[in-house]
């Protein structure tokens, strides 16, 4: 059994056979794979056949070792179970809903010669329909939903002008679509699955005989791609997601080796066809960093030497975009770990992309949580091999990804300011650190739930939630959320700290507490403290009551209770009286929110 | 091999049952797993094996792997 889990778990299922993988989830059903893993509920419904994606879709999150259970409902009946309060879907409580409409779905089209107004007012009309099938859902169920957006047909009756008048069948999906976009709460995620089927290319996206004989809708060769949309961005609303890019630099981020060819020597000339290859893997890369991925080199090189061809005056990235630089001699594998260490994550943040394949060889066998990007041989492949990576497929992007970057480069700085001070209290005190702090608006809530469910490490419980769970407590009076948003004279760190309170007669329960680990010992472990027994005292509870409880990762938190003063009262539990004052820190500065 | 043999092979691979002997009056109830989704994927793998496309009224119309059999030949022929 065990055997098979592991399999599962080393399989890329975007490149797997459809068939292939029905066939390993006909041994799943055969065997039974549970595991003593909590499950997680993820409901499909689609308007044409969802039983091959449902099967696909058991071995993908096993894959991703999660131990799902799946819903699927019954054929075309996505408007009967989001509106019947009473429906099977709402007794399964999906945490995740799949939803696959198919265009077929739409009645009504835009008839020739209509007017571009009359075509907006049919598109206004049509979205209608879908915000009370979400709304209606939403307001009695808590969860999360992934619907695919329309996917545009492979025949138009207009030929090309199709792109050229409004009340063209193509016009009306691709603003449907958009409409889609603009009008979706933030519980709703689309999937581009007409993108999947342009990327793949219409005509071979349709089976036109399969449609009719078994109801599908668009050949099942596909369904390994698209399984995979839907996963890659549950596993993001999960917490899963890497967030450093690797790279090695000669014949990766230029032509040739600089170590032999010298600076002069290596090929980054925008007029060469090899130059301009690194150099639009170099954009990439860049485009990749504006959106909050952190950059890292891992080069054998010797530093002075690596780091020179930073100089290069064509070369696009600087050394201000490196988060952390590595040049020297030692195996890849070790290098990785150091690289996540100073960066602060765990090697499963971390995408390695290399052109020699012997040192993809040796950090696929020694780190099997990296992912390592299969770089083909000529250059001008590196940016559809990153790109199909899909390795940074992230769910959202808040201000606080962006900031991370700025900040990463301020620590440097603060590093050297670190070692001009002996007392550590007047190190604090020279951050000139301010923060605001309290309960959280809507505003905050994206990225509450995004650090709470990606921080690992500094941790208490490891409980994942949804903006649905934590809409859910903002409305409770026994539920409070609280914040630290942090700066210093460096940089604005956004919010870095999160805490889950819950009011219990006299008690107070920490449901959750995470704290990036950028900004630990600075004092905003105390001053969330002094935040959850306000909140308390204000309740009229005696006590704070903590909880910690272990993870493969968050060893680092095993005594934060006692740190903090609590006692212990049992194996997990800790308590602390909320008679004794607990003083906020003088070195943070408290702003009122803006 | 014969095209029953051929076509045997297919069987096992999509049944994951390397033991599995089918006949020409082999049908749908003789196997567990022999399902809508099943037969799709039979099909389509013999369609890619032989090379050959049947038409939605022909994949309707199979009941028994002899009739599979017959409609490769000609399709081959």
């Amino acid at each position: 059994m065990n055997d098979l889990l592991n399999t599962l778990k080393s399989l890329k299922i975007e490149q797997c056979e459809t068939t292939d993988l029905l066939k390993w989830s006909r041994r799943i059903d055969k065997q039974g794979l549970a595991t003593d893993q909590e499950p997680t509920k993820v409901a499909v419904l689609g308007s044409r056949n969802t039983q091959f994606f449902t099967q696909i879709l058991k071995v993908a999150l096993m894959n991703q070792g999660i131990q799902p259970e799946i819903y699927e409902g019954e054929y075309d009946s996505i408007r009967f179970e989001l509106m019947d309060p009473q429906s099977s879907l709402v007794r399964f409580k999906p945490a995740f809903l799949i939803l696959i409409p198919d265009t077929d779905d739409l009645k009504r089209l835009p008839s020739i010669l209509d007017s571009e107004k009359s075509v907006d007012d049919l598109v206004q009309e049509t979205l209608q329909e879908t915000l009370v099938l979400w709304d209606t859902f939403l307001s009695r169920n808590s969860c999360v939903i992934l619907q695919a957006n329309y996917v545009l047909p492979y025949e138009n009756a207009l030929d090309q002008l199709e792109i050229n008048v409004a009340y063209s069948k193509s016009v009306f999906i691709t603003k449907l679509n958009l409409a889609l976009t603009h009008a979706k709460p933030k519980q709703v995620h689309l999937i581009d699955l007409n993108g999947l089927s342009n990327e793949i290319g219409k005509i071979r996206w349709f089976d036109p005989q399969n449609r009719l004989l078994n109801k599908a809708p668009y050949a099942y060769e596909w369904l390994p791609q698209s399984v995979s949309i839907f996963v890659r961005q549950l596993m993001g609303l999960k917490g899963t997601y890497r967030k450093v890019l690797v790279l090695d630099l000669d014949n990766t981020l230029w032509g040739g080796v600089i170590g032999d060819d010298g600076l002069e020597g290596i090929n980054l000339d925008p007029n060469n066809p090899v130059g301009e290859a690194y150099l639009a893997f170099q954009s990439y890369v860049l485009s990749l960093k504006d959106k909050g991925v952190m950059l890292a080199i891992c080069s054998k090189n010797e530093e002075t030497t690596a780091m020179s061809g930073f100089t290069h005056p064509t070369m696009k990235l600087k050394q201000s975009d490196i988060a952390c630089f590595i040049a020297n001699w030692e195996d890849k594998a070790s290098n990785l770990k150091t690289i996540a260490s100073r960066l602060n994550v765990k090697t499963d943040a971390l995408v390695f992309f290399d052109d020699n394949p012997a040192e993809r060889l040796i950090v696929r066998e020694y780190l099997s949580d990296v992912l390592v990007v299969e770089v083909p041989e000529d250059p001008a492949g590196y940016v559809n091999a990153l790109y199909e990576a899909h390795a940074f497929d992230w769910p959202q992007i808040t201000q606080e990804d962006l900031l991370r970057i700025k900040a990463v480069e301020g620590d440097s700085q603060r590093e050297s300011l670190k070692s001009q001070f002996v007392d550590y209290e007047a190190y604090l005190a020279s951050l000139s650190m301010s923060a605001t702090a309290g309960t959280i608006t809507t505003a905050q809530l994206e990225r509450f739930v995004q650090l709470t469910n990606k921080s690992n490490q500094f941790n208490l419980r490891t409980l994942r939630v949804t903006e649905a769970d934590i809409l859910e407590r903002m409305k409770d009076p026994d539920s409070a959320c609280l914040y630290v948003d942090l700066s210093d004279r460096f940089s604005p760190y956004g919010i870095i700290a999160c805490a889950l309170l819950k009011k219990q007669g006299q008690e107070a329960f920490i449901e959750n507490w995470v704290m990036s680990c950028r900004v630990l010992n600075r004092g905003v472990e105390t001053l969330t403290l002094s935040l959850l027994a306000d909140k308390a005292k204000a309740w009229g509870c005696s006590r704070l009551i903590g909880e910690y409880l272990r993870s493969p990762k968050n060893d680092m938190v095993s005594d934060h209770y006692l740190k903090m003063g609590f006692t212990q009262v049992s194996e997990h539990t800790y308590a602390l009286d909320l008679s004794k004052a607990i003083l906020k820190p003088s070195t943070i500065t408290l702003k009122e929110p803006l | 091999m014969t095209i029953l043999e051929q076509v045997q092979t297919i069987f096992r691979d999509v049944f994951d049952d390397d033991a599995l002997i089918i006949s020409a009056s082999t049908s749908a109830k003789d196997i567990e797993d022999w399902d809508s989704l099943t037969h799709i994927q039979l099909v389509t793998r013999i369609e890619k094996a032989f090379k050959v496309r049947f038409t939605v009224s022909e994949v309707t119309k199979l009941k028994v792997v002899g009739d599979l059999i017959t409609l490769i030949e000609a399709k081959t022929a």
